[in-house]
């Protein structure tokens, strides 16, 4: 049974290039138009250029979004993309809407990919895709693995999952708070996070009141249950997060990776590292883990009632730049100090922790402590190499 | 216009079968969000109402996983189905899965919140061909491309006349959790957000799931003659919770008049809103959502500045592998504040502090320029 795939987040050119370097066999991302992360910086055409040829060099996969529902006039300035997608050599579409699958298999040979947005849940839903061209389907969040083995052996589609990150709490293209609060489309990429708010529930007929974030979801976390993921043949592993940090896209691709890897050499996570896993995925910023459907049906535990808060995430200094024959450049992005204790993240194996002994500036004078927005010099670690993180080991 | 409305109970059905005969949708309880009625009473209903020439709409409007549709398949007979002049659904396996099983089954798309294009909507129309009954459309869609749309379509379509407008749709048990010593399952609770002036938002939890709606119910009655005009066939009133203002609602469809209109939402006691009807911009703040200008649309897109020392230099991450750049070569630079500077390149550094004629990839560091700060954006100028 081979090991699935491993999909990143892209959420810009820099997250892109850590996803791409600490492992993911594939990574996703938006243009400017079409998808769901407004917000997000996403890619301009140039950028998509450069970073669909940075990533075919390390042979990763990149697949973009165009997973808005589509009105009308959305759709008219869509052919015109796709012919310069398809020129780029993107490897597949992540599309929700049936005239833009329709108008993707008609015109062009991008690969088509069902967002997760169309809440495709079943294998009747799925065979209707496949019919239309599609040859993967994003399941919804609401699929447990039992019954995505069920839907991929029914409709002989690819079947990608989400295996980490931030959960919908409704059924995927099926919330329109924000439409209608917030005035922005949820379903072309303006979600306003209303479920993560606080609300006071009233019951009329008792008087009895309660405060609480009981729409707000628990993060999937499916590190617990990967050697389920591969004997149900899930076909790729998604990682939610466009809009999540590098630090975020660098670990958890590295985690999953190296686990994915694991499995691939002694087929069982039986002597795996799992705790070392475990205590990496609680390094990054993240709202309580839970295996939401992925087991049983999602119950009230699954529900993450208390206001989002960062206090889980270890502290990220920077990222290396470059690597020279007697220093290391590293853009800071948190302050440090000489005494201070780094972790290097390597893209491969465990981090290597060293104490610092010197910075330099890059006119090469003594800095004591480090400043956000600047570029230092500190000593070489073995094994450092451009765009590895470093973080702060308190 | 034809008028579609629901029937929960046997005293729905009491209240309709007074009027004359409409579209009526039957929603059983295992397959439809609030229904309450199981597959008998709603063969039974079905049978009276088509003996006093109701049509019959049975709702499938639940999303299902696999293991709830496994569970459900052996009710869904051709005996079964063959009660209703046509089932309602949502769910595109539901969709897929009458098309193909039932050819002779009339199937009502429901595209409320998912397609609002007329090429999304016509794909429907010719996947399901024969089996199509009419199309229930998106409340999304402005007036203007509306009626494009009506004037297009050749199928018999419906939109939401009068009800309540749903915002968030989880199988989850959200509610139950929060009042454990009462049991509030299919009662209507209201929530207010903490962190918004938004407050009054019905909520509902039943065994299919919880259910937020909007404060205000969506109302398009006062369009009743322009939605006419532009060709729309069927208009629905969902008064599932309001059924003694059903007689006046119904009987605007033989007599429109404003003042009806006015006398039912006020009676309802609701507040009710057009949603977009006549214009969607649910698009045009996304360009307040993000910095403009940290967007590099620009092909000669080189790199950015990630550091800036006073009296000493600015330096320029490369990020383009395409891209050289060469003493006398003229940039431009682009502020997160909106400002720009242009200047052309006498002297760069690599972090070795050794002095290059040229550079493609990298750190590069240029003598200092006032007013930039770093994030800024850095393009390489056309030469003329
Ligand atoms: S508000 Fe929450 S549930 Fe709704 S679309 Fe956004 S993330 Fe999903």
């Amino acid at each position: 049974m081979g090991t699935p795939e491993l999909l990143a987040p892209a959420g810009n050119f820099e997250k892109l290039r850590t996803a791409v370097l600490y492992g993911a066999d594939a990574v996703y991302l938006g243009g400017q138009n079409f998808g769901l992360r407004a917000a997000s910086e996403n890619f301009t055409d140039q950028e998509l250029d450069a970073a669909i040829k940075f990533a075919h060099d390390r042979n990763c996969k990149v697949f973009v979004t165009l997973n808005s529902f589509f009105h009308q006039k959305d759709l008219e300035t869509l052919p015109e993309f796709l012919q310069y997608l398809e020129a780029l050599g993107a490897d597949a579409a992540i599309v929700s809407d049936l005239a833009a699958v329709k108008l993707i298999t008609r015109t062009s040979r991008i690969p088509v990919h069902l967002s997760t947005q169309a809440s495709c849940n079943n294998s009747q839903a799925a065979s209707f895709w496949k019919d239309q061209g599609v040859q993967r389907i994003v399941l919804g969040r609401e699929v447990s693995l039992y019954e995505a083995q069920s839907i991929k052996e029914k409709s002989g589609l690819e079947i990608e999952m989400f295996v980490h990150g931030s959960m919908c709490m409704s059924y995927s293209g099926n919330c329109v708070i924000s439409n209608y609060t917030q005035g922005r489309d949820s379903n072309r990429g303006g979600c306003a996070h209303s479920c993560r708010f606080e609300y006071q529930i009233e019951d009329p007929s008792t008087k009895q009141k309660k405060n609480s974030f009981f729409m707000s979801s628990k993060d999937l976390n499916g590190i617990g249950v990967l050697s389920q993921y591969i004997e149900a043949g899930i076909d790729s592993l998604k990682i939610e997060g466009r809009m999540k940090s590098y630090h975020y896209t660098g670990t958890i691709s590295k985690v999953y990776r190296e686990a994915l890897d694991y499995y691939s050499l002694h087929n069982s996570f039986s002597k795996s590292p799992r705790e070392y896993w475990d205590r990496e995925l609680e390094k990054v910023s993240h709202r309580s883990y839970s295996e939401a459907n992925l087991l049983l049906p999602a119950g009230p535990d699954t529900v993450y009632d208390e206001r989002e808060h960062v206090d889980n995430e270890s502290q990220v200094l920077g990222r290396i730049l470059e690597v020279h024959s007697d220093f290391l450049l590293i853009e800071v992005r948190s302050a440090f100090e000489i005494g201070d204790t780094l972790e290097l993240v390597p893209f491969i194996g465990a981090g290597e922790s060293v104490l610092l002994t010197s910075i330099k500036s890059v006119l090469d004078l003594e800095v004591k402590r480090t400043r956000p927005g600047t570029t230092v010099k500190i000593p070489l670690i073995p094994g450092a190499a451009p765009y590895n993180l470093l973080r702060g080991l308190s | 216009m034809k008028l579609v409305t629901y029937c929960q109970s046997r005293t729905d059905w009491d209240l309709l079968k007074a009027g004359k005969p409409c579209e009526v949708i039957l929603t059983p309880k295992a397959l439809s969000r609030f229904g309450k009625l199981s597959f008998e009473e709603c063969v039974q209903l079905a049978n009276e109402m088509r003996e006093l020439g109701f049509r019959t709409l049975l709702e499938w409007d639940l999303l299902m996983v696999e293991s709830s549709w496994n569970s459900l398949r052996p009710n869904l007979t051709a005996s079964f189905l063959a009660n209703f002049s046509a089932v309602r659904v949502q769910d595109l396996g539901a969709l897929n899965f009458l098309h193909k099983n039932f050819p002779e089954v009339l199937i009502q798309p429901i595209l409320e919140t998912s397609f609002h294009s007329y090429s999304a909507i016509a794909e429907i129309v010719e996947f399901l061909g024969e089996s199509l009954d009419r199309v229930i459309l998106s409340l999304e869609i402005p007036k203007e491309e509306l009626s494009k749309i009506l004037t297009k379509l050749t199928v018999p379509t419906e939109l939401l006349g009068i009800g309540p407008l749903l915002l968030f749709y989880t199988p989850r048990s959200l509610l139950s959790a929060q009042f454990q010593n009462e049991d509030i399952r299919d009662r209507l609770l209201v929530g207010a957000s903490q962190e918004s002036p938004h407050k009054g938002f019905p909520l509902l939890e039943n065994d299919r799931g919880t259910f937020m709606f909007n404060p205000k119910n969506h109302c398009l009655l006062e369009n009743f003659n322009e939605l006419q005009e532009f060709g729309l066939s069927h208009l629905r009133i969902d008064l599932r919770n309001k059924m003694e203002w059903y007689s006046l609602a119904a009987g605007l469809f033989s007599n429109y008049s404003r003042e009806n209109v006015e006398k039912l939402k006020e009676g309802s006691g609701e507040k009710y809103l057009q949603g977009y009807y006549r214009v969607n911009k649910s698009d045009v703040l996304f360009k307040k959502l993000k910095n403009q200008r940290l967007i590099p649309m620009d092909q000669n897109y080189l790199g950015d500045i990630l550091d800036v020392e006073k009296k000493a230099y600015i330096a320029l991450h490369l990020n383009s592998s395409e891209k050289t750049i060469k003493i006398g070569d003229e940039l431009e630079i682009k502020t997160p504040e909106g400002k720009s500077k242009v200047f052309r390149i006498s002297e760069m550094m690599d972090a070795n502090r050794q002095f290059l004629k040229e550079a493609k990839s990298g750190m590069v560091y240029f003598p200092h320029l006032s007013s930039i700060s770093i994030r800024s954006k850095v393009f390489l100028r056309e030469k003329t």
